[in-house]
């Protein structure tokens, strides 16, 4: 049995480490287990479909897991969609077991989850959404038109982020969702740039 | 690419023992924080975890800002 490949970036362990920094630690565990139901999702469908798990990555923006195998265009879309969908799952269930148990910290644990979830199904590249929008536009228009859909797609998704942001910046809302477009319209301009690179455009 | 490495691991390490040792100051960069980048933040996203469990709770506005 081959060993699997654990990655650590620096730029991840430094997110982490700011993430200790601004969280409260009951913050901090809500989002641990919001996060981890997110990746058992994954895990659970490349297991279910017989994928060979071969990685684990974190980096900045996030977790992945590496597998290999031939699952096709749908069934990459369906472990793309399962961390966002055990995600909800778990949302519904902390949300009503804390209300029954009167416990604020699930109902925060399910509140992260959803919003980790729903971010999550945006169609941009470093997101499940994309990858989920990315297989399913291959398996019904083919690798080309696929490519510039979900590069539209993920464009107009960062563009429309920014659009929000803005405003709500200047109502004293935060910079939280400008920045979350900004983030996202660098991430598919990396993405597209290192896509043509491959391609030899 | 070595180099940038050690960077980012000596600034982790940096960061946690400031956490550590200076424990007001990092809650004043927590508030400091949560005020520019997502005011009430926590309390928002506590209301719709509350929000999906129960149902005659009325669901606050998805938009940061707008609060429960």
């Amino acid at each position: 049995m081959k060993r699997l490949c654990w990655e650590l970036s620096p730029g991840a362990a430094l997110a982490g480490a700011l993430l200790l920094v601004l969280l409260r630690p009951e913050e901090l565990a809500a989002l641990a287990l919001a996060v981890l139901c997110h990746e058992l999702g994954h895990l659970a469908a490349i297991l279910a479909l017989r994928q060979r798990l071969t990685g684990f990555r974190a980096r900045v923006g996030g977790f992945s897991l590496d597998y290999a195998g031939d699952a096709g265009d749908l069934g990459r879309a369906l472990i793309a969609g399962a961390g966002p969908g055990a995600g909800l799952l778990y949302a519904l269930a902390a949300s009503r077991l804390g209300v029954a148990l009167e416990r604020d910290w699930l109902c925060l644990s399910a509140g992260l989850s959803l919003l980790l979830s729903l971010l999550n199904l945006l169609p941009a590249p470093p997101l499940d959404g994309g990858q989920l929008c990315a297989c399913l536009a291959r398996a019904a228009l083919g690798p080309a038109r696929a490519e510039g859909l979900c590069g539209l797609l993920s464009t107009a998704t960062g563009c429309l982020l920014l659009a929000a942001g803005i405003p709500t910046l200047l109502r004293g809302g935060g910079a939280a969702l400008l920045l979350a477009g900004l983030w996202l319209l660098v991430s598919s301009r990396s993405a597209e740039a290192a896509s043509q690179r491959g391609s030899g455009k | 690419m070595r180099d940038r490495r050690g960077l980012f691991w000596a600034a982790l390490i940096l960061l946690l023992l400031w956490r550590l040792l200076f424990p007001a100051a990092a809650a004043e960069v927590r508030d400091w924080a949560e005020a520019a980048l997502w005011p009430r933040g926590g309390e928002t996203v506590a209301a719709w975890g509350r929000a999906l469990g129960a149902e005659e709770e009325r669901i606050p506005a998805l938009l940061p800002g707008a609060g429960p």
